[in-house]
């Protein structure tokens, strides 16, 4: 997908990652799939273009450019656009929106918290615990991916389809099985 | 962590990130983006998940031109591409299409179910192979099911090796050297 984007003063620049990544055509690129998938299948907000979204994300981060502390900017400029997407979906909802001055919210876009790490151990626990209660093409996946240690390449040649749909297929079968473990044995039967 | 608990890592978190936007949780998406701006793999996953949803959207809408036809078009069928393997799938639709006399309820009941696994068959079963590796993974189903899903997948192995056949017959020949 390419996104017609007005172009801005360029000032690219060692000193000036941000301005330098939002003149790379494929950074843009990836924004407007983001900005896609996040709103392709909301019909509360039909209104919204993908174009403005990506746009006002580049103003946004010209704007917070100054406290940008100098981490990979690529997954900081989708931070942005989260944030743009909420106040969008806000102001479609009609409640009040997020005032453009609220410099908490953006601040934190600026701040990394310590990563943590999902615990595999746990993961694994929930698939030996749910995975009979999967559809026949979800456990197939799950355990193409867990007990045979297929990689989602390897998944994909083997079920002929796509990488991208393997991930998807491996990840919505994930999803069905946390909400199988959060569903009490009433509920399930 | 192994490498391979590194990568289902990878995997899981990218689940997570899909269940972030399917539920519109907004800190969550902010959350993990920040999780993701110290990995590359799992920057690589997530623009994954962004090119996943946009071709769901685009096979969802093929698929409902599909169904418009196949409700409105009620002698048509759907000529699926050359060259893919049969599924369990297409097997059930050309049941669906045309259906053997005297199947049981249930065994109508499975095949609905059947037309929409898209997993393909393993190669050269014979028939009590297919139906043993059929009811390990479906349930059981009345043997006459059975032997009407392995004629359908004769029927369908035979169509796709005689289409494969005529375009090869079709090609072009090459020329030869004296130009005749």
């Amino acid at each position: 997908m390419t996104v017609a984007v007005n172009k801005l003063p360029s000032a690219t620049s060692p000193e000036n990652p941000v301005r330098a990544a939002l003149d790379d055509p494929a950074v843009i690129d990836r924004l407007g799939q983001q900005a896609h998938a996040i709103l392709h299948r909301r019909i509360d907000v039909r209104g919204i273009e993908i174009n403005d979204v990506v746009q006002r994300t580049i103003l946004r981060a010209i704007e917070c450019r100054a406290s940008f502390d100098g981490r990979p900017v690529g997954a900081w400029l989708h931070g942005v656009l989260v944030n743009v997407v909420r106040e969008e979906v806000r102001a479609a909802h009609r409640q009040p929106a997020q005032q453009p001055a609220d410099s908490t919210l953006w601040a934190e876009s600026a701040v990394a918290p310590p990563p943590q790490d999902a615990d595999v151990a746990a993961i694994r626990t929930l698939v030996e615990q749910h995975l009979v209660r999967l559809s026949p093409d979800d456990q197939a996946v799950v355990r193409m991916r867990f007990f045979d240690e297929l990689s989602l390449q390897d998944i994909a040649v083997k079920l002929n389809i796509r990488y991208v749909a393997a991930r998807m297929r491996f990840s919505r079968a994930l999803r069905r099985l946390q909400e199988l473990a959060c569903t009490t044995p009433e509920e399930r039967s | 962590m192994t490498s391979n608990d590194r990568s289902l890592w990878i995997d899981f978190v990218a689940a997570r990130y899909l269940d972030a936007i399917e539920r519109d949780d907004f800190d969550a998406q902010l959350e993990l983006w920040r999780v993701a701006e110290t990995n590359p793999e799992l920057l690589a996953a997530f623009h994954d998940i962004h090119a996943g949803l946009i071709a769901e959207e685009n096979e969802a809408a093929v698929a409902a031109v599909d169904a418009a036809a196949g409700k409105h078009l009620l002698s048509g069928e759907i000529i699926q591409p050359k060259g893919r393997p049969v599924t369990v799938a297409d097997i059930a639709n050309e049941l669906f299409h045309h259906t053997p006399d005297r199947l049981p309820a249930e065994a109508h009941a499975l095949n609905e179910r059947l037309r929409a696994v898209s997993e393909s068959l393993p190669d050269d079963l014979g028939f009590s192979r297919l139906m043993a590796w059929a009811e390990a993974r479906f349930g059981s189903a009345p043997v006459g099911y059975w032997k009407a899903f392995y004629a359908a997948l004769v029927k369908l192995d035979l169509r796709r090796a005689s289409e494969t056949e005529y375009q090869l017959a079709a090609r072009a020949a090459p020329k030869s050297e004296g130009g005749t």
